[in-house]
């Protein structure tokens, strides 16, 4: 009998053991499998991270694998913690890609800039990114590289200063649409060559002293092109390599009207299938009026007006105009039609357009056109509002766009809707896919108002309705205990 | 059938004693005040609000204290008192006993959570609550639940102090928990954060299902996880046999 019990408790102790392993191998062997085929599904109300065979096409085609770092350094303000809601989000719909295909995009790297300051040092050398280029989301494919903005993943809306910091919210989210059309763009070959021409005594492209153009450069850089400075006024002909070409009709120097063999080489170029987009001065002419009047574009002589809120809650009238009004359905401004699109221009020219171009961007009615340059002061003749600050027309196989002002382009001016709208100018003037290709989707508001009736209700129910239910419940378990005894 | 009579004797010995009350009364204490806090730190944003309220601290410690200080009583109490004894001389197998046990803890946990449900209905009469965020969020605390309650049960069979068993059954989750602060030692990309990923609970919680991402490596893991550890825990408790 013991003998019998002493060879039972042997093998229960050899047996157990070895369960116990088998178990844990199949738990293994399950978790293995689930590691490398698994599925992903978004049971949220909007679904917005559910990736669609579209997406997967869309990896699948890509023909290299794509790396992507988000540096993220934003102020705690209202607006700035919608900004990071927006990159945070990318990130995310970002690393659900990756999930799905990780050999054709990478894991994205989230970078916290103000905590992981020399991880952030070592990425940035590796990468070779500026200082400056935080609260960006870089995506890298081989040697081409290109960087999308916040304002390009979501139209948000910014409280004005005289506006509680609440009303910044998410007027409308890109972020799905922005991010495809970066993928398509980074892992293409083909790089847009954009040349540059100012007038004379100007600064070099590159150069960060002063009033530069070295904030645009370096975004039309960071969006895969490659970009050159060309003197019209010095090389008369244009680059064949060229896809877009800059005129800034103006300058901190000297600009002087370009010459007629110009304009016919700016017609040719056009004609060849090139894209030019021109800024015009604050005065004076370009030299290129007659190839703008051929396609229905001209500029009237004056400047626009409008009145302006100032701080103190008074008014003022002043050159400096807003464009607010876009078309519809031209595909530069389609993507941006949303709430309060606001590009101040300081000054800006007024244009007239007819068939075939087409009036971009507009101000409001209470702008008018200033004859007098010297003060903005509204009189009975002077021509009322909307005015058109921008126009774009095809000529030939090539696209034009004309602006009304120039100095947008300057770094101290080169932000928000007005610096959106002009490298949206310049990838359809280059024939590129716009960036981002899709119109974006409102998102819904999960949002209540919390009124300080609610408050006091939800209060009362949290702290003292459901666990005083809690305790009645114990209260009358006891007495029930007590009376049973 | 004899599983689901025991667990139904299991759960009503619970909620005829006082300690099942009073642990409902400070989960609801501390968890109401986190709404409430939630509610007020993310402005009336209902959608941040899931994230807020099941993936800060005070959750995480709701997670780790509640299910051992629900099961140390289950087997170590039993055992104490010689009423295990028995119930295994009744000719009932060791692994419905466990099985038993294991199902009237997890219940009486998700009662705990589901108890928190008026408030979401209330918010949901003035505002739109995402209802499948929600249920993504609670599958995960059901999930992950189950394997801390299945933990805290082999807890209770190897010790017969309740106390005890209560102890080493939050150092196991723990263990469960810290795995989400290997992550910092990998870049993404690498493999090794892939599998911290795969067995992280943070992760789990907060970075997928209170968004709303289900992934089919969460329900594996944990079902797969709970089993393990109810098998061992049954034959920890056979061991008395051999």
């Amino acid at each position: 009998m013991i003998d019998f019990i002493r060879t039972r408790r042997f093998r229960t102790r050899f047996q157990v053991p070895l369960q116990i392993f088998l178990l844990m191998w199949i738990v293994w062997a399950i978790n293995l499998w689930s590691f490398h085929d698994s599925i992903r599904s978004d049971w949220s109300h909007e679904a917005q991270m559910s990736v669609t065979p579209s997406d997967r096409a869309l990896l699948d085609a890509l023909p290299r694998s794509v790396d992507v770092v988000i540096p993220v350094d934003l102020p705690p303000t209202a607006a700035g913690r919608v900004r990071a809601r927006v990159l945070l989000q990318a990130l995310r719909w970002i690393g659900e890609l990756s999930r799905t295909a990780p050999d054709a995009l990478s894991p994205p790297i989230q970078v916290d800039v103000n905590r992981q300051a020399d991880r952030w040092e070592l990425l940035r050398n590796a990468r070779g990114l500026e200082a400056d280029a935080i609260n960006k989301i870089h995506f890298f494919c081989g040697e081409r590289r290109l960087a999308l903005d916040v304002e390009e993943l979501a139209i948000i809306r910014e409280p004005t200063l005289m506006e509680p910091e609440a009303v910044a919210r998410i007027v409308v989210d890109r972020v799905r649409e922005a991010v495809e059309a970066a993928l398509r763009q980074v892992a293409t070959d083909q790089a847009t060559e954009i040349r540059i021409s100012q007038g004379s005594g100007e600064p070099p492209l590159n150069s960060s002293r002063g009033p530069s153009l070295v904030a645009m450069v370096r975004d039309l850089q960071q969006r895969g092109a490659r970009v050159a400075g060309h003197s019209l006024a010095v090389i008369e002909t244009i680059d064949e390599e060229a896809d877009l070409l800059v005129i800034l009709g103006g300058g901190v120097q000297r600009f002087d009207a370009l010459s007629a063999s110009v304009r016919r080489e700016v017609e040719r170029f056009l004609a060849d299938g090139g894209g030019v987009l021109l800024l015009l001065p604050a005065s004076g002419e370009t030299g290129l009026e007659e190839l703008m009047a051929d396609v229905g574009i001209s500029v009237l002589p004056g400047l626009a007006a409008q009145v302006t809120a100032v701080p103190n809650r008074a008014v003022q009238s002043s050159f400096s105009v807003v464009g607010e009004r876009l078309d519809r359905f031209h595909p530069i401004t389609a993507p941006m039609i949303g709430e309060r699109f606001a590009a101040r221009w300081t000054p800006s020219r007024v244009l007239e357009v007819t068939q075939p171009a087409t009036a971009l961007l507009s101000t409001g009615a209470s702008a008018w056109l200033e004859r007098d340059r010297i003060s903005a002061r509204r009189d009975v003749e002077e021509l009322p509002g909307p005015q058109i600050l921008a126009a774009a027309a095809p000529v030939g196989e090539g696209r034009l766009v004309v602006v009304g002002n120039w100095n947008t382009t300057l770094s101290n001016l080169w932000t928000g809707d007005a610096r959106r709208f002009l490298l949206a100018c310049c990838d359809w003037a280059a024939g590129r896919d716009l960036l981002p290709a899709g119109a974006g989707r409102e998102p819904l508001s999960f949002r209540i108002e919390l009124d300080e009736r609610l408050r006091r209700s939800f209060f009362w129910t949290s702290f003292a309705v459901l666990p005083g239910c809690a305790l009645i419940g114990g209260l009358l378990v006891a007495w029930a205990r007590r009376r049973d005894r | 059938m004899r599983v689901a009579s025991l667990a139904r004797r299991e759960l009503l010995t619970l909620f005829v004693s006082p300690v099942a009350w009073t642990i409902t009364f400070v989960f609801l204490l501390v968890m109401g005040m986190t709404f409430h806090l939630s509610l007020l730190s993310v402005g009336g944003d209902l959608q941040q609000l899931v994230p807020a309220i099941y993936s800060g601290y005070v959750f995480w410690f709701m997670m780790l204290i509640f299910p051992p200080l629900i099961s140390m009583r289950t087997l170590a109490e039993e055992r104490r008192t010689g009423s295990l004894e028995m119930l295994v001389t009744t000719g009932i197998a060791d692994a419905t006993v466990i099985t038993a046990k294991w199902i009237s803890t997890w219940i009486f946990f998700m009662f705990l959570w589901l108890c928190m449900l008026p408030m979401w209905l209330l918010l949901d009469g003035v505002g739109q609550v995402d209802f499948g965020v929600l249920l993504s969020a609670h599958l995960g605390i059901a999930l992950v639940g189950a394997g801390f309650c299945a933990a805290g049960i082999l807890a209770s069979c190897l010790t017969s102090h309740p106390l005890a068993s209560a102890g080493l059954a939050m150092a196991i989750n723990l263990v469960l928990f810290l795995v989400e602060w290997l992550r910092f030692l990998y870049e993404p990309g690498d493999l090794q954060l892939r599998w911290i990923e795969h067995f992280s609970a943070v992760h789990h919680i907060g970075a997928e299902m209170t968004r709303g991402i289900v992934d089919l490596r969460v329900p594996i893991w944990w079902v797969s996880f709970t089993i393990l550890v109810l098998f061992i825990a049954t034959k920890v408790l056979e061991r008395r046999r051999w």
